[in-house]
């Protein structure tokens, strides 16, 4: 098995380079970083749902889709990358594939330790340092090659994150930077000063050389770069970037494995519409806001967020909350909306 | 296989998709060992109606947790009708992969020369138990 050691390559080469080596059928591990900052679509992120293409003009920041699984991710310089392609029917891998994660994670989880940090995997698929998110990870059937691909984060700019993905409204925008503050970190944060990159990224190599102790370094010839950067094009292509995707009900991002912020709709029965912003983290609601509901008092929404905060986000526990929100506040002029309007509201939200 | 819903009257292809042959066209899906080798199935990219496909290509997508799988097309053919019940309802795939969780439809070039590459029978039989035994080894 193959050991690319890339250091820094051009950005459309960090994707190109695992998508051609599993077309080519070549087993390896590859550590690299990118040149400059893009945007990456997972396999079956839908683009028009996601991405906030006027702010990636205005910014120039490139747009890419990769064959693999997870969701939209900003990448750049500031983080390093480590890719493993694998042939199908590898011994390694047994039964389903997300539980190959574990493993693959290992050198990074092992690197993250070596700098004394409490690293852990936190499944299926996030590395995180005493619960924060510092690496992203995702999988994939390419060429019938199984790749698995991850990211250590040095540096990140949340701002520019949360700027670039499509969401409903300003206040939700600024929910998902600040839940990204809470709930991701960098190299940078945890040590209080950067890392440096050549000793991070030869301890990763030689945990993946422990891990696999068959890898031999190869070169990154010519050839192989002309087909990476082919690939890469065809990834950009607006026939690959406007795949139709999965869309929900309700406008979500997930902020880390099991933590996501969502936007409910609200219409009930005399028309009246609004938001909620709702903080979920293990389906517990964690946190709640309503906007644009100004039928209801401020004494009512205030009541209606203290009932629901700590609430798991299942019909029957909903429905119960909602109807004794309802009761305490019936001189606040609840009664004359349902109990199932306002409860399918908090569950899913109402289109 | 009993570990696996594998009908007999069914053929497979080596990337776990089953085919049912009806009135000269393909009716194809997801085989019970791969949903559930695959998990909880939470997206679908079906293909399209009346596009042609050519053995080996993509003919579908799946995603799993952070995993996105693919199905190929197992013959050269043109689909005649997509599943697009999948698309709010990929849970099908998982809870009735053989009836209601079907794919498509295709027809196919050539369907004699199509279903020589499947596996059926007592091959699909020995296919699904190394599989098994591949898959079920300690890690």
């Amino acid at each position: 098995m193959r050991l690319y050691r890339l250091g820094e390559i051009p950005w459309q080469e960090t994707q190109g380079i695992y998508h051609a080596l599993a077309e080519l059928g070549q087993e390896a591990v590859i550590i690299c970083r990118p040149a400059g900052k893009y945007v990456c679509l997972g396999y079956h992120d839908d683009f028009n749902q996601e991405i906030n293409s006027e702010y990636c003009q205005q910014n120039n920041i490139p747009l890419i889709r990769r064959e693999t699984g997870g969701g939209v991710v900003l990448l750049d310089k500031d983080q390093l990358f480590f890719q493993l392609i694998l042939r199908n029917d590898s011994p390694l891998l047994r039964g389903r594939r997300d539980r190959f994660f574990s493993t693959f994670l290992k050198p990074a989880v092992e690197t993250l330790r070596d700098y004394g940090l409490n690293a852990a995997v936190q499944n299926p698929a996030d590395i995180v340092v005493d619960g924060r998110k510092i690496s992203g990870n995702g999988a994939g059937d390419i060429n019938g090659y199984a790749v698995y691909i991850g990211n250590i984060l040095l540096d990140f700019d949340r701002r520019a994150m949360s700027d670039l993905l499509k969401t409903p409204s300003a206040i939700f925008r600024e929910h998902t930077r600040l839940s990204m503050e809470r709930h991701l970190t960098t190299l940078k944060e945890e040590l209080r000063e950067m890392p440096f990159m050549a000793d991070l990224e030869e301890r990763l190599a030689g945990h993946f050389t422990a891990l696999l102790p068959e890898l031999k370094p190869a070169v990154y010839s010519g050839e192989l770069q002309t087909l990476a950067q082919k690939t890469a094009k065809r990834l950009m292509s607006p026939d690959v970037l406007q795949l139709p995707g999965r869309r929900l009900k309700a406008r979500q991002v997930k902020i880390k494995e099991g933590v996501f912020l969502r936007s409910h709709n609200y219409r009930d029965e005399l028309g009246r519409t609004g938001t909620a912003i709702l903080l979920i983290d293990n389906n517990v609601i964690r946190w709640l806001e309503c906007s644009g509901m100004d039928y209801f008092t401020s004494q009512a929404k205030l009541l209606l967020s203290e009932y629901l905060v700590g609430v798991t986000l299942r019909q029957e526990d909903i429905r119960c909350v909602i109807k004794c929100w309802q009761d305490k506040a019936a001189n606040l002029d609840l009664d004359s909306i349902k109990t199932e309007t306002l409860t399918q509201w908090i569950i899913e939200g109402i289109s | 296989m009993s570990q696996y819903n594998t009908p007999g009257e069914l053929y497979y292809t080596q990337d776990h998709a089953w085919i049912k042959v009806e009135d000269g066209k393909i009716r194809i899906g997801v085989s019970d060992f791969m949903q559930k080798l695959a998990g909880e199935i939470t997206f679908i990219r079906i293909p399209r109606a009346n596009k042609s496909l050519a053995a080996g290509a993509t003919l579908c997508s799946i995603q799993s947790g952070k995993w996105a799988g693919k199905i190929k097309v197992p013959m050269n053919g043109t689909v005649v009708e997509a599943n697009s019940e999948l698309t709010t309802n990929p849970k099908l795939l998982n809870e009735d992969c053989y009836a209601s969780g079907w794919i498509c439809v295709m027809e196919p070039e050539n369907l004699e020369a199509g279903l020589v590459g499947l596996l059926h029978g007592e091959e699909a039989d020995r296919f699904f138990t190394e599989e098994h035994a591949k898959h079920s080894k300690p890690e």
